[in-house]
């Protein structure tokens, strides 16, 4: 009835690693797209200026060549091959025109056009083919003089004009690219610091989180068996005893029916066995859910199995506790026990010490047991293998690591053994508490 | 002739006192409960003379269907069968009206003698059980609340927790459990628990 509320029950802390978790994920990767993405915006404001830059100096050039091959014509003294050459050349120049205004229509919204473009396109547009027209009327009423002059005078503002332009895009130009390159490295910077302390801290969240979500494992683990001893013996009592006591009614009146003689002899011997393997078997039953509940100080218990140990043996017994002697959890206690009596027969049956300690610490933050001889210590292979059998090592490493303590075992040849368990103190004593919230819910279902 | 009504919800418990009875020329079962309230109904129709009472069974349990019984038939004869002994468990029963309290594990060789002794208005009770109530005659019961903290204890609810179950503050609640080890002369709460479950407080 309760563990369902218990499989919800996440202690605050690791809940608030959780979302610290998530967040530090969403955190670390937003800042890092932000950057790109601002990297990026430079990245097209720089394009912008560039292509902005290249129109200009395309129509520039353009412009250049036009004046010198009008130059040309003009130098030619022929009115004809003036005219004829001045065709070519207008279609050539209101194409590179119309080709500027479109590069310049067609930047990126972010980059802001000289604003002097546009007139000086449309001044060029307007006044060149006026121009032209001018001189080639000039050229064919003979006047080569003031053609000259003409294209001496009317022209080179124009080219002076997009000069000037094609200086302060250019400048513009490069106040983006000193800004892009100081923007990028201040953006890799940024990205360097950020990557690697999300990657820090998002590790030892995850750590921590791993940490807890194994310790409540085992937590659940606990009280999943905790709950399956109460059932088990409640099923026993229910079930299994009373159908007992049921066919025993039923023995007892085949019993009565049989007349006197050694098959009811008999049969009334077993039937007092019976009583006594049903009494047992109660006893049994009572002690698997008592054990859930019962507080029984571990030292005494293994004070108790030292003492009978040390009986029969030369060695010397001695158990030490340290710190306020608290409750251990049952299951625990039970497995500390095994444990402990499996270690302690080790050292009196195979160690030929003269002592052997016990040393039990009840810590605040975790429990200790600590078992220790000064006799010829386990052999290597042993200590390693652990053959099944010998020792019952496997069995404690095993109970051990179902519990969730640390195990080490340390022996030399002629110089003792040790073993050490180290568990966890919110392992070791019990549960902690649980959020409040889940009270509602067990109330209602409880 | 004995008339025997047995209740108990175990059939093959019911089926070993048929078998056990029908040995028997001056006895007979005349009905078979398998609860409190099915028991009921059987006496008002029947009226037998002994009626062997489960205390732990569903719907109503073994006290609740006696007092029932007894309020209607103030002279019924009751003897209580049960599997979990505990004074206090027996001193329910008595209280509640049964003329007699065997254990079941008694109940091979005792059950015979015991309905004819009630049968003949005589009180039974056993060495064990009566030993028991012997021995905590002089103690403080439990009060009803302290049992219920008490039950809560036993399925490993910390204070807070049964402050939260029962409606009441924590302090409360700690009072209570002080006063309950004081009564069951326990050592920590644990050990309440292991005592309560001995003498038939609480059930297993």
């Amino acid at each position: 009835m309760k563990s369902a509320a218990n499989y919800l029950a996440i202690s605050p802390g690791l809940k608030i690693a959780f979302a610290l978790l998530i967040g530090m994920i969403l955190g670390g990767n937003g800042i890092i797209i932000w950057q790109f993405h601002m990297a990026r915006v430079q990245t097209d404001r720089l394009y912008g200026a560039n292509r902005q830059l290249t129109a200009v100096l395309q129509l520039q050039v353009k412009l250049l060549s036009f004046h010198q091959q009008l130059d040309d014509l003009a130098r030619s003294n022929d009115a004809q091959l003036m005219a004829a050459g001045t065709e070519p050349l207008r279609g050539a120049l209101r194409e590179q025109v119309r080709q500027t205004a479109a590069a310049i229509a067609s930047l990126p919204p972010e980059t802001q056009a000289d604003p002097a473009i546009l007139p000086t396109l449309e001044a060029i547009q307007v006044a060149l083919p006026a121009q032209l027209d001018a001189i080639v009327r000039l050229a064919n009423s003979g006047d080569w003089a003031t053609v000259q002059r003409r294209l001496g005078n009317e022209l080179t503002p124009i080219e002076s004009v997009t000069a000037s332009l094609v200086e302060s895009i250019g400048q513009q130009a490069r106040g983006e690219l000193t800004q892009a390159v100081e923007n990028t490295s201040s953006v890799q910077r940024t990205i360097l610091m950020i990557v690697p302390a999300t990657a820090i801290s998002t590790f030892c969240i995850a750590a921590f989180l791993g940490w807890s979500v194994a310790r409540r494992m085992i937590e659940v683990r606990l009280e999943e068996r905790v709950n399956e001893r109460t059932r088990l013996a409640r099923d026993l009592h229910d079930t299994l005893l009373q159908s007992f006591h049921g066919l025993m009614l039923r023995f007892q009146a085949v019993s009565k029916m049989l007349p006197e003689g050694k098959a009811k002899e008999q049969l009334e011997k077993t039937l007092e066995r019976a009583d006594q393997a049903i009494a047992e078997g109660r006893s049994a039953v009572y002690d698997l859910r008592s054990s859930t509940t019962e507080t029984n100080e571990l030292s005494e218990a293994l004070n108790a199995v030292g003492n009978e140990l040390s009986k029969q043996d030369a060695a010397e017994f001695s158990l030490v506790v340290e710190g306020a002697v608290r409750d251990l959890h049952p299951i625990i206690r039970d497995e500390l026990y095994r444990i402990a009596r499996e270690a302690l027969s080790n050292a009196f049956r195979h160690a030929r010490a003269r002592h052997i300690e016990t040393e039990i610490e009840y810590g605040e933050r975790a429990f200790r047991l600590r078992i220790r001889d000064d006799g010829q210590g386990i052999p290597a292979d042993l200590l390693d293998q652990g053959r099944p059998g010998h020792y019952g090592l496997p069995g404690i490493r095993e109970r051990a690591r179902q519990v969730g303590a640390d195990l080490t075992i340390w022996s030399r040849a002629h110089s003792g053994t040790e073993i050490d368990l180290c568990l966890a103190g919110s392992i070791a004593y019990g549960r902690p508490p649980r959020p409040a919230r889940f009270q509602l819910f067990r109330k209602k279902i409880g | 002739m004995i008339r025997v009504l047995a209740v108990d919800d175990h059939p093959l418990l019911r089926e070993g006192i048929a078998a056990l009875i029908s040995t028997e020329e001056d006895m007979e079962l005349i009905g078979e409960a398998s609860n409190g309230r099915e028991a009921l109904d059987l006496f008002r129709k029947c009226h037998p003379d002994v009626t062997l009472m489960d205390l732990q069974m569903p719907e109503m349990n073994g006290i609740d269907a006696i007092g029932a019984i007894r309020s209607e038939f103030p002279d019924a004869r009751i003897i209580v069968l049960t599997t979990q002994p505990g004074d206090v468990q027996v001193f329910r029963a008595l209280k509640a009206g049964a003329r007699a309290y065997l254990s079941k594990v008694m109940l091979r060789k005792e059950l015979l003698d015991t309905i004819r002794a009630v049968h003949a208005g005589q009180k039974r009770l056993s060495g064990e059980a009566a030993a028991e109530i012997a021995e905590h005659a002089a103690d403080d019961a439990l009060t009803p609340r302290e049992i219920d903290v008490l039950r809560l204890v036993a399925v490993g609810n910390a204070n807070k927790e049964i402050g939260a179950l029962l409606s009441l503050t924590e302090v409360t609640v700690k009072s209570h459990v002080k006063n309950i080890l004081a009564k069951l002369g326990a050592n920590d709460r644990t050990h309440a628990v292991t005592i309560a479950l001995k003498r038939g407080i609480i059930d297993l």
